[in-house]
């Protein structure tokens, strides 16, 4: 039934002759503001605009305000999640946007040419990674994310963004390989679960008899595909879920450690400090909205 | 006099980036708060999601697709009234749209 086409072999050559000739200029990060344009642009998931030719036009929330922004070749432009933007496409531009989805990675190579016509002329090739983010693909997308919240952005955004298009653009070559193996399929699946599933009561052996397999088992699993311990997988997955209660919600610490699946507050602020070397009010207090 | 009606949908946008989504969240919140069901398919840059099944279609009261770029597999919905609308039309006067679908 899906006729989709992945164009890869349209877009591959683009992104390679980027990563070979140019390097990372500078990283726009949106910021959220309390309004936003009638039209602007505004999902669920991040986004990133890697300007590849020409000048991208575009208006962005960018500290706070409401900025008309033109991003030149070189240029990144990061949109987290429920963060708006309001392309222009009266511009001669090749961008590449990709959509960070929570099961897909999304590509669209836009190619707008200015033209008297009111519309303009954009053509468009997509495709389409089937899966969501991993390995160091996964910290990356992290990293930027919290680098916009905190909204201090240092030279090394540039070398995450450009690390995470070589992430993806080494995606869309695994896809043309031969299958993977059940076995990652089956941890593929297991983190997935985990990302959904992290809360009291998630332990190595419910996750073992959900997916059938015993606990030891499950650990070889995580230890040979991810790199990373079961339980260190979880705690990230915990950590992360709590920044995030932490940056945009107004719980209460005790309420968010058990949402979270810790314990209590003191066990979930000694595993946080050694996570991010922040106590979680300091956290709350650099990085809440 | 309200029916609550069965819908199946596609959205699609131009650049697949954004609209094609923020169009889909507008038609299940809208048709929802309706009392409608609904079920909207995807096709944007991250592919198809959420794919109206043939299930899905035999039990639809009808079809609401966008135009603004050629949706794929348009043959499945052949047997169904079928609404055309565009991303923008979803987007600006979603109420509109939905209103439209009981009239004869």
């Amino acid at each position: 039934m899906n006729a989709f086409v992945n164009n890869f072999h349209q877009i591959n050559p683009h992104i390679d002759h980027f990563l070979q000739s140019t390097h990372c200029q500078k990283v726009w990060f949106a910021s959220h503001t309390d309004t936003y344009p009638e039209n602007a642009f505004l999902v669920k998931f991040s986004r990133i605009i890697y300007v590849l030719e020409g000048e991208y036009r575009t208006m962005i929330g960018y500290q706070g305000e409401h900025t008309n922004i033109v991003a030149k070749k070189g240029e990144i432009i990061f949109i987290p999640s429920q963060t708006w933007d309001l392309p222009d496409w009266h511009t001669d531009c090749r961008a590449l946007t990709v959509l960070f989805g929570h099961y897909q990675v999304g590509m669209s190579l836009t190619h707008s040419t200015i033209d008297g016509d009111k519309d303009g002329k954009i053509s468009v090739n997509k495709a389409t990674i089937n899966e969501p983010l991993q390995h160091e693909g996964f910290y990356l997308e992290k990293i930027l994310n919290d680098l916009a919240i905190s909204q201090r952005p240092g030279t090394a955004a540039k070398c995450v963004a450009e690390g995470l298009l070589r992430y993806c653009r080494e995606k869309t070559e695994a896809l043309i390989e031969p299958a993977q193996s059940a076995t990652h399929h089956k941890w593929r699946a297991i983190t997935l679960y985990l990302q959904k599933n992290f809360g009291p009561g998630i332990t190595r052996e419910t996750v073992a008899l959900e997916y059938n397999i015993s606990p030891n088992h499950l650990s070889r699993l995580f230890r040979e595909e991810g790199g990373l311990g079961f339980n260190e997988y979880l705690t990230l997955v915990r950590i992360d879920r709590v920044k995030m209660l932490l940056s945009q919600y107004q719980m209460s610490m005790a309420d968010i450690a058990i949402r979270t699946g810790f314990k209590d507050c003191s066990y979930l602020g000694r595993v946080f400090r050694r996570h991010t070397g922040m106590t979680l009010g300091e956290y709350r207090a650099s990085y809440g909205s | 006099m309200n029916k609550a009606l069965n819908i199946v949908a596609v959205t699609a946008c131009s650049t697949g980036i954004a609209q094609t989504y923020m169009a889909a969240d507008v038609l299940e919140h809208c048709a929802r708060a309706k009392g409608h069901t609904i079920k909207v398919e995807t096709q944007g840059a991250l592919g198809v999601l959420n794919p109206i099944t043939l299930s899905d279609l035999s039990s639809a009261d009808l079809a609401i697709l966008t135009n603004d770029v050629a949706i794929d597999d348009v043959d499945r919905f052949h047997q169904l009234k079928t609404i055309t609308v565009s991303i923008d039309d979803i987007l600006t006067t979603p109420q509109d749209i939905l209103d439209g679908l009981l009239q004869p």
